[in-house]
């Protein structure tokens, strides 16, 4: 029964039916179903909607969509996931840079990083290069996601990348960058180690790097 | 300018800017600019450092003295932008102090009081822009976007939401929008206004906003009504659209658009492509990159690029020298803003000669 009800959790993911996604996230629950098991319908759902977004079916108005769907159901199984152990296939602190408000982009990478099990410390805005830095020390974190909207912060994702070499953390970190400003090439002259063109696209870099440690 | 969005050969490939870094322009012209990007010194000294056309903004009041006050940071304009209060209206360009959208529900855009495009301050501005211009540089009027000033106001990430889970609310702010740019585009025309420049960003890197079914839905109906007030006045229409907006283009050419700008290099949207499927319909504006190429590239680097998208758009007319985004900011090195204006003077006289 479980089963049936999760897979239909999962296809209404897929089919980005916000209200069907609630309703069933709560029958779910209430239907005593694992709540680990109905994260995973949820995460399912959210990687396939990844994947037609990369074929060009789906569109940044359906990531966003599928983001808040997302939300909504974690929102009604969080109680029951208290104190649950949960999936840990790497550690990212994400932010967008000081100067910089901007964070859809970024709001979506952390929906979908957390649908493939990375444990996101997420700074929000307007972050400075010492938070991030004492984030990276007190987290352990392996990988930096930085976005940047305006080309007048891209300047600061250097700051960033330079106070991770003076404390001594730069080696232990991969910094992965996004953002309209940018593009590959800006990337690696700022010192980044990748740039994500999108959400998606970062995501799959992420779990290339800690699928290869 | 005319020659070209018209498709035509003029004498030479034109250049043309949206918003020019005050900064930049005072440090290549030696003098003061002024602060304010959008102000009447600022339009000369474009023309000075060697500009053939450029933006001004009628549909937008940027000045601190419209702003309404949230709190001792924050106030909200007319277009329900919250915007900082710690950057007066000197600011380099209008994304740095824009903080979100005020009108984040559909009951507070509701109860917002709308835009007025019958202001008289808009045809004010636009006659004395004119004025300030003289015959020294080619004026586009801006009137607004059918994707551009409300979706500041309600939100990005919101305004693609609600196209989703409130459709008839952006199907009524679609229509808003359109009204406010057909009936400030009929009173600027009327003021002489020869090509209408409408806005709206409907891209990111890797694609459109939302699918090509939601625009040719949603908001292609609109742009037509916006396409076919400015074409029955005679006027021409340019289409400002930053992301990879490929997908869209035919839908775009449907509704009536003359000329197509800013042609995003790092989101996609190559030149030589842009030439072969749409040339024949558009007049294509920009491409110079402003993510690498005029921040931090060389001389030598502007000077291939210019050259090369002469080379590549230019031929047979309909092309606009422009930077891949409209926006030459701060971080721009001054030296190669002026290299890409002197290379397209160079090299950018018809017939090209470049191989």
């Amino acid at each position: 029964m479980h089963e049936k009800l999760l897979k239909k959790l999962e296809e209404s993911m897929v089919n980005l039916d916000y209200d069907e996604v609630v309703k069933i996230s709560k029958a779910a629950l209430n239907s005593g179903a694992d709540p680990i098991d109905t994260v995973k319908a949820l995460t399912t759902g959210v990687r396939k909607v990844g994947e037609r977004y990369e074929k060009g079916e789906y569109f940044l108005s359906e990531l966003i969509l599928a983001s808040e769907s997302m939300n909504a159901g974690m929102e009604v199984l969080s109680p029951a996931l208290r104190g649950a152990p949960q999936e840990n296939v790497g550690k990212i602190v994400l932010c967008t840079v000081k100067g910089d408000l901007h964070d859809i982009g970024k709001n979506l990478a952390k929906v979908l990083l957390v649908s493939e099990g990375f444990e996101v410390f997420d700074l929000g805005i307007d972050v400075d290069a010492e938070k991030i830095v004492e984030k990276v020390k007190e987290t352990g974190a392996q990988i930096i996601g930085l976005s940047a909207l305006l080309s007048t912060t891209i300047p600061y994702i250097k700051k960033v990348i330079d106070e991770l070499k003076d404390a001594h953390v730069r080696d232990n970190v991969k910094v992965i960058v996004g953002g309209a400003a940018l593009d590959e090439k800006t990337a690696r002259y700022l010192g980044a180690d990748a740039f994500a063109a999108d959400a998606v696209k970062g995501t799959g870099i992420c779990l290339e790097w800690v699928k290869r440690k | 300018m005319l020659a070209a969005l018209n498709r035509e050969e003029p004498d030479r490939v034109p250049l043309f800017e949206e918003e020019v870094s005050t900064k930049v322009l005072s440090q290549l012209l030696g003098i003061d600019s002024g602060s304010n990007y959008q102000g009447m010194s600022s339009l000369k000294a474009k023309a000075k450092v060697g500009l053939d056309g450029t933006n001004v903004a009628p549909a937008f009041k940027s000045s601190s003295e419209f702003l309404r006050s949230i709190d001792d940071e924050r106030a909200v304009n007319e277009w329900g932008w919250i915007v900082s209060r710690k950057v007066s209206c000197g600011y380099e360009s209008l994304s740095e102090f824009y903080l979100g959208g005020y009108l984040d529900t559909p009951e507070k855009y509701g109860d917002f009081p709308r835009p007025d495009p019958h202001d008289p301050w808009r045809v004010e501005n636009w006659k004395a822009a004119k004025e300030a211009a003289g015959d020294d540089i080619f004026l586009v009027p801006n009137v607004g976007g059918i994707f551009d000033l409300s979706v500041h106001g309600i939100g990005l990430k919101n305004y693609l939401l609600y196209i989703h889970r409130k459709p008839s609310f952006v199907e009524k702010v679609l229509r808003d929008d359109a009204n406010f740019c057909i009936e400030l585009a009929k009173i600027l025309i009327d003021e002489g206004a020869e090509v209408i420049g409408v806005y709206g960003d409907m891209g990111e890197k890797s694609g459109p906003f939302f699918s090509p079914a939601t625009a040719r839905k949603m908001i292609y109906p609109r742009m037509k009504e916006i396409g076919d007030t400015i074409h029955k006045r005679g006027a021409l229409w340019m289409l400002h659209s930053c992301g990879n907006v490929a997908a869209l283009v035919d839908i775009f050419i449907d509704a009536g658009i003359d000329a197509l700008n800013p042609l995003q290099p790092t989101a996609g949207m190559r030149l030589d492509m842009a030439k072969a499927k749409w040339g024949k319909n558009l007049c294509l504006m920009g491409n110079i990159d402003t993510s690498w190429t005029l921040p931090y590239g060389t001389l030598d680097d502007v000077t291939r690029e210019v050259k090369d998208a002469i080379r590549v758009a230019a031929p047979g007319g309909g092309y606009i020298m422009m930077s891949g985004t409209g926006v030459i900011d701060g971080k721009c090195k001054p030296e190669n803003f002026k290299t890409q204006i002197e290379v397209t003077k160079k090299y950018g006289t018809y017939p090209i000669q470049l191989n």
